[in-house]
Order: structure tokens, then sequence, then C-alpha cells
């Protein structure tokens, strides 16, 4: 019995941290996954607004997510959270849950054991309601604000 | 080619970290969130390996003026650096009696939890945010155990 719930514990973990060739770490699909399937939940660290100008001047401004109803809040996802790369097309998007503070992720597609998981870091951000200068133009050269590794 | 070589092998080490099973986040009574043992975990055993973000010592000054100062950890060989532990690691409650320990590997940026004894089903697991043994108090005020219950 205790085995078979053991079993059941491990059957939950989708997912596994590895080197990309050319992007630093990558979350990878431990098993085969199915569309609409639960990823990964993860728990996160919420800050207040204030905390917002000292975390935008460090490394941390890369990880970073808006929180809550009014997107005032800091999020730093923990879990595997903040190693998933970006795509814009993803094969996964992320599930807000402002009242028990957690992200799920949740697949969009069918994904193959080994394949890298992605989603789409400006999702949300055709918003009427965000910042102009946030929405980018993904035709331009360079339109993410982390490092870009050069096209071969 | 030595030089090559050596590169190579950091690549190399530079791992698979595997998700385990052996905690879970859940509601610690009057601590808020607590990471909590899933199965028994015997003694002197790997508990979790939690990959980790490093943040220079410059970043670390501006972390440590905001609610994040709960949060970091001091990395490098300095100890001027510092780690947000991703994972559950960040999660883990401080206890002067803990049952569990952290050792970091800047090789292939990752911070190990290991048991110090055994760990029963459903027991919290805790380690002591001033090293292992310190008796000295932490930065936050600690509810006493009748105020708890």
């Amino acid at each position: 019995m205790v085995q078979d719930k053991v079993k059941k514990q491990d059957k939950m973990i989708k997912v596994y941290i590895k080197d990309t060739l050319d992007k630093g770490r990558g979350v990878f699909a431990a098993k085969d996954i199915k569309k609409g399937d639960i990823i990964e939940i993860c728990p996160l660290i919420v800050l207040p607004e204030k905390d917002d100008p000292y975390i935008e001047k460090s490394n941390l401004s890369a990880y970073w997510l808006r929180w809550g109803e009014d997107g005032k809040k800091i999020a730093i996802m923990l879990g595997f959270g903040s190693i998933y790369n970006h795509a814009y097309k993803p094969n996964s998007e992320l599930c807000e849950d402002f009242e028990k503070d957690v992200i799920t992720f949740i697949a969009l597609q069918d994904i193959a054991k080994d394949e890298e998981i992605t989603y789409n870091y400006y999702a949300g951000y055709d918003d009427p309601m965000e910042p102009v200068e946030l929405i980018k133009d993904p035709k331009s050269e360079n339109p993410e604000w982390f490092f870009l590794h050069p096209k071969k | 080619m030595q030089k090559w070589r050596e590169k190579m092998d950091i690549i190399e080490t530079k791992k698979v970290i595997q998700k385990t099973s052996n905690v879970c986040v859940r509601e610690s009574k009057g601590k808020g969130r607590g990471v909590f043992a899933v199965r028994n975990i015997p003694g002197k055993s790997c508990i979790e390996v939690c990959p980790i973000l490093v943040l220079s010592p410059k970043d670390r000054k501006w972390i440590e003026k905001t609610k994040l100062y709960n949060y970091d950890f001091e990395w490098g060989r300095d100890k001027k650096k510092a780690a947000i532990a991703l994972g559950c690691g960040s999660l883990y409650n401080h206890s002067d009696d803990p049952n569990a320990e952290w050792i970091g590997d800047a090789k292939t940026g990752t911070m190990t939890f290991y048991s110090l004894r055994a760990i029963k089903k459903d027991e919290e697991i805790t380690f002591n945010y001033n090293g292992y043994g310190s008796k000295e108090p932490v930065w936050f005020k600690t509810k006493s155990k009748s105020k708890i219950k």
C-alpha cells in the first residue's frame, strides 16, 4: 500500500532541469504529457509594491512577474517556475491563483518526453490596461529584455 | 588543450536536476508555509536538490532592502553573494533543533538539503538558519510554543 502511494507521488513529477544548448538552464518533460494536463504547481514568494524599485535594479528583474488582481505586487516563482524559458509559440501556459498564491503550468499541447517546456513571457501583455512600453514587437530584432543568443 | 578539457568537465558535471517527491508545501501552524515529508526519509540522505538564482554582492544590497531579505542565503566562498533557493528551498522553516541541513554546490548551481536524522512521514522539515549547531537568535520574532497552542 505504502509503495503504491509512493509510486503515485513519483507519477506526479513531470519535469526536470537540464542545460539547454543556447539558453542556459531549461525545464524538460520527464515523461509524455497530454494536452490540458497540469505540468507543475509552483509556490510563490509574494513581495509588496514598495519592493518594486529595488528588485528592478537587481539581477532578479529577469525573474519576477506582476501579481495580484491589480498587478501591483511582485511574485517570484519557486519550484522550477523561474527556470522555464520563453517562446512565442509555447507549449504551456500559466494559470494564476491569487487566493492561494500559486501558479499552475498547464500543457497547451501534447508534449513528448525530453522536450523542452516553454511559456510566453508576454502572455497577457496585450491587455489594454498594461502600459504601452511593455508591448514589444516580436518581429523587432531583440524584443526580449534579456540577452538573446545570436542566431546563426 | 588542458584548459579546454577543464571546460568540458564543467559542462559535463552540470547535471540534470530531478524533482523529488520527498516533500510537499503545506500550512505550518503559526509559521505560515512549511515543508513537510511526504514519505519516511532515512537519516543522512538527500531530501531535495534545489536550483538557485545567484545574486552578485551589488544585487544583494538591493535585495536586502526588500522582503526577500527573509529568503536569501549567503553564497560564495566569501559569503558576499546571495542565493535564492527555488524548488521548496525558500520555504523551509527555522528550528534550533533541526532535522535537516543544506550544502551548496557552486559548480552545478544547486543547494542540496539532506536529513540529519530519520524523518517520519508528515513531519515538518526544518534547518537552522544560522548554521548547524548555532544557538544565536534569528532576526525575526519567533512565537513561543504556548502562543501557538
